[in-house]
């Protein structure tokens, strides 16, 4: 079993992370791009070490950049303009700014589904999966199993058929095409005769009986529950400040547009507003810090303890 | 009361009319282990799904099946499914989900169980069959053994009463069987569970068994302990004879007297105080030319560019008309070896002769016309036409000889895919003979086949060998590669670790030898087969 955050329950991993991906798409402050970004890409390192800097560097960054420009070239709202295009349109502060942000929004999802492939296993997801659907959860799960099975027994019969001199890599054209498609046909057959046995076996065994139940390795801890209590009240906070964080990028740049009293500072040469964040907007977003950075403090404090105790 | 009595049952496939059971009567007390033995198609598979309706064949019963006093059809199927067990013979095929762990629960789920009651059971289990160390393990990931202890833990999980298992081994390598069937064997004397289990491979099941039921065309002709059994080995079917373990096979060619052995430890009591007419066997030592069918030399083999060597510079020299059998556990790489021989696999370094001509030599599918033809261990993967007629007339050549020869004439115009494991089996031997091969490799050739075909397998062999031909066979079976090999080499670690001829090879292994050779070890000398045991110890031949 995993420690940290891995070893928490599937719920747990799960709702934390259905959090992060929607709250990471719906906010587009400066402020909570970077704790998301930053948090994401922490924890993308902690789970996948040096792996995980060299997908940043030649993969997300890039894209990053790619992206950014994209918008500045193809996009050309804005009230500051930064240079003219050679096709003649004008290239826009704006458009640059809301390209990176999408660029970064971008990046930090990706790198959240990098974590959750880290930590989210099959067994997992299908645990939590099974207790809501539990009929398609095993259907998955039979698939799951055999795209495997079939995919050997595929070499299996073409191995055999070779050694018997039916290879489909000899003879003409029209042999070839007979020979490939005769294999197919066996697999069918055999699949067809296995699934057969399978559902015998499953009957034996009483599938189909009445208050069938779904199986979980998982067991739900007190720290569990804590963490499932935090990851709701941190929702909840957010979602209550989602509106003390918003932002235009078009046509003006403007950072916390409905704060009614406090300064308003421009920035010098450049045509864009950032009114101070308001007090619910900062508990929204120090409450977001919290929840991003979570799994990164459950396995730290979980690794101090261990250098403790040793 | 009886736990299982069965009454004058009939039983009529629907399609064919075929009866494929004739008045059995039968009663089975709560406890016993009772071994269900008989040819291949005799009936014994449609006998145990009977004793269980969820999965019993569709068709016309007569007769009656109680269990526990009441008609088996009525047996609600929540009490089925918690009270009898069932394994079938696929390992595979019968496992339902991906992950072990999830496969011990699925029963349990069925039955609706919470999770706390789940998670002691299946723990339970799985320290009962030691399946701690792969609990985690994806189902595809594990051995034809392992998946098979799965299949049992899977079913004892749901605490049945009765387990009833349909030929569980036939699939299995010696070793894997020996201690699958020591832990039915223990699930039956520790926790009282009643085994009704159907076997070809009788050595390790006799020594367990309380009962022995032999049937044949559908009737139960005989029905005794297996110390009776042994007595009166002698007026029983052919099949019998050659099926029983080596020890009482022994007593009987004797024509001993007494209480008849069965295991090779009472074997080996009862041989060394007979009197003995010859202390020593000899063997013919077999000369080949100096041609060689197939020569390798240094063979490095991989599946993956990364992988490890699943031949590590493996050296093989096969001399041209000789029988040539390649032992070893599972996993050492036999198959592997088999399709490298067979030119299906390329190694990656390394040179193959096949005749003196290189392999690569051979251009477009020449290796594999008249040259060199492999039946593989699964032999499913070969069967595509809707008929065994039709099976057979894809290669052509006299498929009638053929088809008598193999004992499917019978069969012409069954679906390959409706055959019992022996007979598949046999269908492919038949495709295998019919391409006319020069050197034939064979992949577990014996596997699902009773004590009597492998007589007339025997026959073919050496009928090949006096055409000239080369037979080259990946087998488990250490008594049939005993009686029929010439030459033998162990696989061990990728490479060829012995390579001697047959005699030399079992008097040379302490553990992987033959019973016969295990019973008379220290008392005759260089004696392998139960032939040669027999033999020594009356003064007559026995071939």
């Amino acid at each position: 079993m995993k420690s940290g955050f891995r070893g928490c329950h599937p719920a747990v991993n799960i709702s934390f992370f259905i959090s992060v991906l929607v709250f990471g798409m719906l906010l587009r402050h400066p402020v909570t791009l970077v704790i998301a970004v930053f948090a994401s890409l922490a924890y993308y390192i902690r789970l996948s070490g040096r792996y995980a800097a060299r997908t940043f560097f030649r993969f997300l960054l890039p894209m990053l950049i790619i992206v950014t420009a994209l918008n500045l070239l193809t996009n050309h709202y804005g009230v500051t303009e930064l240079f003219i295009l050679p096709s003649g349109n004008r290239a826009t502060l704006e458009s640059a700014a809301a390209g990176l942000v999408t660029g970064i929004m971008m990046v930090s999802t990706i790198l959240w589904f990098f974590c959750w492939n880290e930590v989210v296993t099959e067994d997992k997801f299908m645990s939590v999966f099974g207790r809501i659907f539990p009929v398609p959860a095993l259907i998955i799960m039979m698939a799951l199993r055999f795209v495997p099975l079939y995919r050997r027994r595929l070499h299996e019969i073409s191995d055999a058929q070779t050694g018997i001199g039916r290879s489909r890599r000899t003879g003409n054209i029209f042999e070839r095409i007979r020979r490939a498609g005769s294999i197919i046909q066996i697999l069918i057959n055999w699949s067809l005769e296995s699934a057969v046995e399978t559902s015998d076996s499953m009957r034996s065994r009483g599938y189909g009986l009445r208050g069938r139940t779904g199986y979980s390795r998982y067991r739900m801890t007190g720290f569990d529950a804590a963490a499932l209590i935090f990851i709701a009240a941190a929702d909840i906070m957010i979602a209550l400040g989602v509106s003390a964080l918003g932002c235009l990028y078009n046509p003006r740049i403007i950072i916390n547009p409905d704060v009614s009293s406090g300064t308003v500072y421009l920035i010098s040469g450049v045509n864009a507003t950032v009114n101070p964040l308001s007090a619910l907007g900062a508990a929204a977003a120090a409450a977001y810090a919290v929840l991003c950075f979570m799994p990164l403090i459950m396995d730290l404090k979980e690794g101090v303890k261990w250098r403790s105790l040793k | 009361m009886a736990q299982f009595e069965i009454k004058d049952l009939c039983f009529t496939y629907p399609l064919n009319g075929r009866r494929a059971l004739e008045n059995i009567n039968l009663k089975i007390e709560s406890g016993e282990f009772i071994t269900v033995c008989g040819r291949s198609g005799c009936g014994k598979t449609t006998l145990l799904r009977l004793l269980k309706s969820a999965i019993a064949p569709k068709g016309r019963i007569e007769g009656s099946v109680l269990y526990n006093g009441s008609a088996a059809g009525d047996i609600d199927l929540r009490t089925q499914a918690g009270e009898i067990g069932f394994v079938m013979q696929d390992p595979q095929t019968q496992a339902v989900t991906d992950k072990v762990w999830h496969e011990l629960a699925f029963g349990l789920e069925n039955l609706g169980l919470d999770n706390s009651t789940i998670r002691l059971r299946v723990a339970e289990m799985a320290s009962y069959f030691g399946i701690g160390g792969w609990f985690d393990s994806r189902v595809d990931e594990l051995s034809g053994g392992q998946l098979q202890m799965l299949n049992l833990a899977s079913v004892m999980v749901m605490h049945p009463s009765v387990l009833i298992l349909d030929e569980p081994t036939s699939q299995l390598d010696p070793i894997s069987a020996r201690s699958f069937i020591e832990t039915v064997d223990k699930i039956n004397k520790e926790l009282g569970v009643t085994v009704i289990l159907s076997e070809h491979r009788l050595e390790e099941v006799f020594p367990c068994s309380d009962r022995v039921i032999v049937m044949d065309g559908g009737r139960i002709i005989s029905d005794s302990s297996v110390r009776e059994l042994g007595a009166t080995l002698g007026s029983q079917l052919e099949f019998v004879r050659l099926s029983v373990p080596s020890a009482m096979r022994i007593f009987n060619d004797c024509s001993g007297t007494g209480e008849c052995p069965v295991t090779v430890r009472e074997g080996r009591k009862w041989l060394s105080e007979q009197s003995i007419a010859s202390k020593k066997c000899g063997h013919k030592s077999v000369s080949f030319g100096e041609k060689n069918a197939v020569e390798m030399k240094d063979v490095c083999f991989s599946y993956s560019r990364d992988g490890e060597n699943v031949l590590n510079n493996l050296s093989l020299k096969i001399p041209e008309g000789s029988v040539f059998a390649v032992l070893g556990a599972n996993g050492a790489g036999k198959s592997t070896l088999a399709k490298v021989m067979a030119g299906i696999l390329k190694p990656h370094r390394g040179k193959i002769t096949v005749h003196g001509k290189r392999m690569d030599k051979y251009k477009n599918g020449g290796l594999w016309q008249k040259n060199i033809t492999m039946i593989p261990q699964d032999v499913r993967a070969l069967f595509t036409a809707k008929t065994v007629a039709g099976e057979l007339d894809k290669i052509g050549g006299d498929t009638a000889a053929v088809s008598r020869l193999m004992r499917i004439d019978h069969l012409a115009q069954s679906h390959p895919f409706d055959l019992s494991g022996g007979e598949q089996q046999r269908l492919a031997l038949a495709e295998g003979l019919l391409t006319q091969p020069e050197i034939l490799i064979l992949d577990e050739p014996t596997k699902g086949m009773d004590g009597e075909f492998k007589t007339i397998f025997a026959d073919v062999i050496s009928r090949l060998r006096s055409e000239g031909k080369t037979v080259i066979m990946i087998s488990h079976d250490i008594e049939f590669c005993a009686s029929n090999a010439e030459l033998c080499a162990m696989l061990f670690d990728g490479s060829i670790a012995s390579f001697s001829q047959a005699h030399e090879f079992f008097n040379g292994n302490h553990f992987y030898t033959t019973a016969a050779n295990r019973i008379s070890r220290g008392i005759i000398e260089a004696a392998v087969t139960r032939e040669d045991v027999s033999a020594c110890v009356t003064g007559k031949s026995f071939q």
